[in-house]
């Protein structure tokens, strides 16, 4: 019994530091994208491709690329930001992840400003269908392939404000979208996991002995 | 007596089998046949699936809008669906319009609603009296069979008289009803298989009832929350067939059951193998006591239960001259147009398990168990949008190895208890090898490049009580002494899980 509250209590202690940690850290935010629009999808029927493409200016700080690259489960995702020829930074994503409509892939943070880059992604083996979307370099026409396309990329750092301080807005956003509006919405949620946790808790200690 | 007491005295007598009640009404009947670890569980399933409701935006969960829209078409047209089209009522078009669920489908980092002014425009359409008739449409539920719908008519009706996001959520909260239901099966099944370990049951139930696919998907409008009580019904009345025989009742039981899954998703047919093989083997055992034509008409009473939707199903199809089997028709024909047998074998082999030398590679770059079925079990939320960074996933390979390690060396110390009860584990074997093969074969079949769109851990939610199970007995390996606190560690670690799993849809749709 002691041996059980011990553990559940040591327990409680390291999800409450954990949550704390997760947190503290701040969320990305877009710091900057490569001004292509997703004017154009094509499904690619397998993977093992890949595409260079000039995106202008990736800023400093940026450490992680989110392309325009989706599937069941995606393929692996590498990409290399080169500037005059040399690789200033890479990173790669590996294989299964899921139905979202962009890859994020991290990389090793840029520490300036990289004018003129250019950004070769490559994809890995893979199943069908890999959507990809962005704008055909030589306008639509039937047949686009992979590297016919310039893909929408967006520049990923970590954010200024952390998850603690984005917590006021978020509480008002999860009260919205419902017939009822209100901050009670997301205090309700926490009270039912409280709720679910105590009791979890209280059965664990009885009945584990 | 106390509650407390009463916990303390059946702790006391864990082995003891119900004594003859009194007559008493139904419901008094089914809580003191239930044990109150199983009442807790439920309540803590519902209390986690209730939160997921709320964590969950409108729409937001794997084909919501279209599951609605068959439960709406039942309600307001009193007919089912005819399209597989997502042309919905004009109350929930307008209603997924302001919402911009479409917007947001598929892509991360981007949830638009987020201001007064949209949800003033909200309100306001919510408040018109726009038509809730649909078209006949329903997506992508359309072809599934309708019990699930039918059932959550109740709550539709009920919050009728307000707005349409209280309908969806009240449908929820049903969702959420199953869930519960789900894990007070499990403690029921973990019982009847681990009689011997009473404090190993509530690890098995506060596990699965903590287990965030579970809440996730008994917080949304799916058939798969019910489909995960059947089967755990299921699951439950064949353990306590194998432990205590097979009665006219149960096998009557089973039967209903069973159909009552082929009535709520076709997915059903997967686990219907296994069931039958249960019943075989459970009337073989009848038979062999003498009583040859009792276990013959209780079989066949079972078997004609079970049956009797597909059945009427088939006549109605054929009547109509449609498909005899629906959907399923156009995947057996495909099975027989130039889809060798061998190949759809590797094929659904690899679907779960590494290839095997001398199979063509069916998923190049791509480890199936790992990067699909694993990283997909730690976290594949909202749209199926949202899931850990892989360091997460991998992190989680750490404890799950644990867990698995004292499941083995539980099992490895009970070795001559599960030969004599091979024929049992044969029975759960088979329910799990098909569900998991009409997955695979539906992937296999699927003409429209989607096959690794069907590897969702949702659609294993059936063989929860297996996890349920297997989380018991490893809290059992870790021996009598440290098995307790194992089991309050593995508990934890399912509501670390949850709660972790719950901020990673906050990010995603608030943040």
């Amino acid at each position: 019994m002691r041996s059980v509250a011990v553990a559940l209590i040591a327990s409680a202690v390291a999800i409450a530091v954990a949550i704390a940690v997760v947190l503290s850290q701040a969320p990305p935010v877009v710091a900057g994208n490569d001004a292509v629009t997703n004017s154009t999808h094509i499904n690619l029927l397998a993977g093992g491709v890949s595409s260079c493409q000039q995106v202008g200016t990736v800023p400093r700080g940026t450490s992680a690329l989110r392309i325009s690259v989706g599937a069941g489960a995606g393929p692996r995702v590498r990409v290399r930001v080169l500037s005059n020829g040399r690789a200033v930074t890479h990173g790669e994503l590996a294989a299964g992840w899921g139905l979202a409509a962009a890859a994020v892939v991290p990389v090793t943070p840029l520490s300036r400003d990289v004018p003129d880059a250019l950004v070769c992604t490559t994809l890995g083996p893979g199943q069908p269908p890999i959507r990809v979307a962005g704008s055909p370099r030589l306008g639509a026409a039937e047949g686009t392939s992979f590297d016919d396309l310039e893909l929408r990329i967006e520049y990923l750092r970590p954010g200024s404000r952390s998850w603690w301080s984005l917590a006021s807005s978020i509480v008002t956003r999860m009260g919205l979208g419902r017939a009822e509006s209100g901050t009670w919405i997301p205090l309700l949620a926490l009270l039912l996991m409280i709720a679910a946790g105590a009791l979890a808790a209280r059965s664990a200690l009885e009945d584990l002995r | 007596m106390t509650a407390a007491a009463s916990a303390a005295q059946a702790r006391q007598a864990p082995e003891q089998e119900p004594q003859a009640p009194p007559r008493r009404s139904g419901w008094q009947a089914l809580r003191r046949r239930v044990p109150r670890t199983a009442w807790i569980c439920a309540l803590v399933a519902f209390l986690n699936a209730a939160c997921w409701s709320i964590v969950t935006p409108p729409f937001e969960a794997p084909d919501e809008p279209s599951h609605f829209a068959y439960t709406q078409l039942l309600v307001q047209n009193r007919r089912l669906p005819t399209s597989i089209t997502e042309n919905f009522s004009p109350a929930e078009d307008v209603v997924m319009e302001d919402l911009h669920i479409l917007q947001s489908r598929g892509r991360v980092g981007r949830y638009t609603f987020s201001s007064a002014s949209q949800q003033r425009q909200l309100e306001h359409d919510l408040e018109r009296p726009l038509p809730r008739s649909g078209t006949g449409a329903a997506g992508g539920a359309a072809t599934g069979p309708p019990l699930y719908y039918l059932l959550e008519t109740i709550p539709y009706a009920l919050a009728s008289p307000g707005t349409l996001l209280d309908q969806l959520e009240l449908m929820r909260l049903l969702s959420a009803l199953m869930g519960a239901a789900t894990a007070l099966l499990v403690v029921l099944f973990v019982r009847e298989t681990l009689p011997a370990a009473r404090w190993a049951w509530t690890v098995g139930g506060l596990g699965v009832a903590l287990a965030a696919p579970l809440a996730y998907m008994s917080g949304a409008v799916n058939p798969d929350a019910m489909l995960a009580a059947v089967a755990a019904a299921l699951f439950y009345c064949m353990a306590r067939g194998f432990r205590r025989g097979l009665t006219p009742r149960l096998a009557a039981a089973i039967g209903v059951l069973s159909a009552a899954g082929f009535l709520t998703k076709l997915n059903f047919i997967g686990l219907a193998p296994g069931v039958m093989l249960g019943l075989i083997v459970l009337s073989a055992r009848i038979a062999r006591t003498g009583r040859r034509s009792a276990a013959a008409l209780i079989l066949a009473g079972s078997l004609a239960l079970a049956a009797s939707p597909p059945l009427v199903y088939l006549l109605v199809n054929a009547l109509s001259n449609h498909p005899k089997l629906g959907i399923v028709s156009t995947t057996l024909t495909l099975a027989g147009r130039g889809h060798p047998l061998l190949g759809a074998i590797g094929y659904i082999w690899q679907y779960y398990l590494p290839r095997l030398p001398g199979m063509t590679d069916h998923f190049p770059g791509l480890s199936m168990p790992l990067q699909v079925w694993f990283d997909k079990s730690i976290g594949f939320y909202g749209w199926l949008d949202v899931s850990f960074p892989v360091w997460v996933d991998d992190a989680a390979l750490l404890p799950v190895a644990l867990i698995a390690i004292l499941c083995a060396r539980s099992l490895l110390a009970g070795a001559s208890a599960l030969r004599r009860r091979g024929a049992e584990l044969l029975v759960y074997g088979a329910m799990a090898v098909g569900l998991m093969s009409l997955i695979g074969a539906t992937a296999y079949f699927n003409t429209e490049g989607q096959q690794l769109g069907f590897a969702e851990p949702r659609y294993l939610l059936p063989l929860l009580p297996l996890l349920g199970a297997a989380l018991a007995l490893a809290a059992r390996g870790a021996g009598r002494r440290w098995g307790p606190v194992a089991g309050a560690l593995i508990v934890a670690l399912l509501f670390a899980h949850d709660l972790f799993s719950q901020l990673l849809v906050v990010s995603r749709f608030y943040g």
